[in-house]
């Protein structure tokens, strides 16, 4: 294996974080941008964040739909748009040592998304009936409602919240140093007001099973003492949720552990799905499971985060992106520094792993036994 | 290959074991079964996990994989893992029933896109295109000795293809993969060929979205390339969309998809401009090339696609595909789109209400 550079460095300027990662081998440059979403957020911009999603890749003041595809497919992808409960990413690649175009597109989207008014109506008309997939809707986007949004509101959100000191752009692989610091240096958007925060939309179900989770929240306790109860709780097969909720309760198929953004920052939960779902029994067996613990549960679970790292499996248990779990590609590791520079959290997954070697097994059945006796049950039916 | 992961991958062929309306599901049972362990010893999964190891498995229909990852320094567990794997099921009626209370779950799980693929392959062939899923009612007449029975055809040696991948000797570890494989014995029964159906369109009212899907030989053909660039070029056109195909050398489907409602997926194949489908050659061909450049380029996806051709026929390999991606041409492409058209597609709508 070629052996890679590290070098990350953080740079404030006109409120806008950029952090570089310098890696040789790469062979591409990655751009990943984490707009932070205030928790306060209504109903109605959310809705709209929705539909931001949805047309972001149509088309920027300079760059139309096929421009932004034909650029972003030079390395095989097409530009990726999500929302989480706590941010809105955006990231693509592009070949190597292409800073200055990386700089400009990202910019575009973030700045200058056309939003025309046919497209508008073509996404508002669609977003009833688009399929939300129950695992990711668990894991959370939110509660939203886009009914009778109009074009003028979908910008008024574009405005009052993708703006410099919400944004940071994490740039990744071979390029040269400062870009995207001039690049942003001259972003001074005038300010926009809140819209009418509407109330929670039904929204199309697309499984006909139930999602369970099991949350509680403790972004208080420290990450890696958290990252590496949810791999005890729920990564493998022979982690608590698949043993008790999978095996012995008979309640599901998919069960993990996971950690992800939520409305009072991180949160650490056991999330499964289930046609017959019993979650005060599950909760309850896990409990008990938990009490059980020993030095050969964190043993297993240690030995899991550091074999997937090694392994480039990447890291099950993080759900930033309710999409999909953190993977240990460059995108995604340019993603975690970006949301990790926002969050105050460590930029580089490498000192993650380190920390989670470190935490003993007093830490983590106390961390467990928190999240027991905290758990509230949320079922998305 | 380089990298820092192995990815052992052992392939059993369906070949002799398909799919009928009597046993439908049970192969997918069995694996569930298989990946238990056995009886007399510790869990395997708690051992596995704790040194770092980790033991999946998989039912398609054309094969069945178990795959065991670890790091270089950890073949021999690995392996040891798999012989372990590859020893006569030890299984009670009471461990199939309760195993099946988890496979209910696992049926429920199925999402629109894999509704919508099942119905392209039911229209495309009919009984001889069923799922590898399964059935909870056929399941639930499985027992130990039909399983036993099941397990000695499908793992006869004609039947199994092993991949290793990974930062190893070649030689090192053709001796120990020789060494489990030498254990193996049996003949796989008669082969069920995949049969054409007439049918060309199917509603389902347990689904969601829309899927037109286009039948296609084995790899071999070039054929399946072309749909494979068209069906690529349909979805870099319409956001949303999803492309499946299964590496196989029988009869297959080559599906583009859409889980909305109304995805407006067929008006938009039907009505393409000239501009729309010089855009898709481009980044259809793009997106395929990718998309198999991701398959290459991990163990774990490289072992997969080499292994299930492996287990069908040792002669084909993944290549084939990536020169004939370079090498369609855009009248190739343009009759590969048109089978995507509403009068030659397979056309799968979902109806649930």
């Amino acid at each position: 294996m070629i052996a890679s550079i590290l070098l990350a460095a953080q740079v404030k300027v006109a409120a806008v974080r950029i952090v570089e990662i310098i890696e040789p081998a790469a062979a591409r440059v990655e751009i990943q941008a984490v707009v932070s979403l205030p928790p306060s957020l209504s109903p109605r911009e959310r809705g709209a964040l929705m539909i931001i999603r949805e047309m972001l890749v149509l088309g920027t003041d300079n760059y139309t739909k096929n421009r932004l595809l034909d650029l972003a497919l030079l390395n095989g992808d097409p530009i990726r748009v999500s929302l989480s409960f706590d941010h809105f990413r955006i990231g693509f690649s592009l070949p190597a040592n292409s800073e200055d175009v990386g700089a400009d597109m990202v910019s575009n989207l973030l700045r200058n998304a056309l939003f025309r008014e046919d497209e508008f109506a073509s996404a508002l008309a669609l977003a009833p009936f688009r399929s939300y997939p129950a695992w990711p809707s668990a894991l959370g986007n939110g509660e939203r409602d886009f009914r009778s949004l109009r074009l003028s509101e979908l910008r008024q959100v574009y405005q009052r919240l993708f703006r410099p000191e919400n944004v940071t752009v994490a740039v990744g692989g071979v390029f040269t140093s400062g870009a995207f610091l001039r690049k942003f240096a001259d972003w001074a958007p005038a300010p926009a007001r809140a819209i009418n925060p509407g109330k929670p939309q039904e929204l199309y179900k697309s499984h006909p099973v139930n999602t369970v989770a099991l949350w509680a929240d403790l972004g208080d306790v420290p990450y890696p003492q958290l990252e590496l109860t949810a791999i005890a709780l729920g990564l493998g097969k022979d982690g608590a949720a698949f043993r008790v909720v999978r095996n012995q309760l008979g309640q599901s198929y998919r069960q993990e552990g996971v950690v992800s953004p939520g409305p009072a920052g991180l949160r650490l939960g056991v999330v499964y799905q289930s046609s017959a779902p019993d979650a005060p029994a599950a909760l309850a067996a896990l409990a008990k499971d938990i009490e059980t613990w020993s030095d050969l549960t964190l043993k297993r679970a240690q030995a899991t985060i550091k074999a997937l790292d090694a392994l480039g499996m990447g890291y099950s248990s993080v759900y930033l992106d309710p999409a999909g779990p953190l993977t240990s590609s460059l995108p995604d590791r340019c993603y975690w520094a970006a949301y990790a520079a926002a969050h105050k959290l460590p930029q580089d997954r490498k000192l993650v792993l380190t920390a989670m070697g470190s935490v003993s097994l007093d830490q983590l059945k106390s961390t467990a036994k928190r999240w027991a006796s905290e758990a509230k049950i949320v079922i998305t039916p | 290959m380089p990298g820092s992961a192995v990815s052992i991958q052992l392939f059993a062929a369906s070949r002799g074991v398909e799919e009928t309306t009597a046993t439908h599901g049970w192969r997918h049972l069995l694996e569930h079964l298989l990946l238990m362990g056995r009886r007399d010893s510790a869990s395997i999964d708690e051992r596995a996990e704790s040194k770092g190891i980790f033991i999946t498995g998989k039912t398609y229909r054309d094969a069945m994989q178990i795959e065991i990852t670890c790091q270089p320094d950890q073949l021999e567990d690995g392996m040891a893992f798999l012989d372990e794997l590859l020893l006569p099921i030890d299984i009670t009626q009471e461990t199939i029933d309760r195993e099946i209370r988890v496979m209910r779950q696992e049926l429920e799980l199925e999402d629109d896109a894999a509704r919508l693929a099942r119905g392209a392959w039911k229209a495309a062939y009919g009984e001889t295109g069923m799922d590898a899923a399964g059935n909870l009612a056929t399941m639930g007449k499985a027992n130990p000795d039909a399983l036993s029975e099941l397990q000695a055809k499908q793992f006869a040696p004609r039947n199994m293809g092993l991949v290793i991948s990974g930062p190893l000797s070649l030689d090192k570890v053709t001796a120990r993969a020789r060494l489990s494989m030498m254990k193996l014995r049996g003949e796989p029964a008669a082969e069920l060929p995949r049969v054409e159906s007439e049918v060309s369109r199917l509603d389902m009212p347990d689904a969601y979205g829309e899927l037109r899907g286009v039948r296609v030989p084995g790899i071999r053909e070039r054929k399946v390339a072309a749909a494979l660039l068209a069906a690529f070029g349909i979805a870099s056109e319409m956001p949303g969309s999803f492309v499946t195909y299964t590496p196989t050398l029988s009869n297959a489907v080559v599906m583009v998809g859409r889980t909305e409602s109304n995805s407006g997926l067929g008006f938009f194949i039907d009505e393409m401009s000239d501009q729309q489908k010089v855009a898709a050659f481009t980044h259809g061909r793009a997106l395929a090339l990718r998309w198999i450049e991701r398959h290459r380029s991990s163990p774990s996806s490289n072992s997969y696609w080499r292994g299930m051709l492996l287990c069908q026929d040792k002669s084909v390999r993944i290549e084939t595909l990536v020169e004939s991606f370079s090498q369609i041409t855009y009248l190739q492409y343009l009759d590969a789109l048109a089978g995507f058209g509403k009068d030659r597609a397979i056309i799968v709508v979902g109806d649930r209400k």
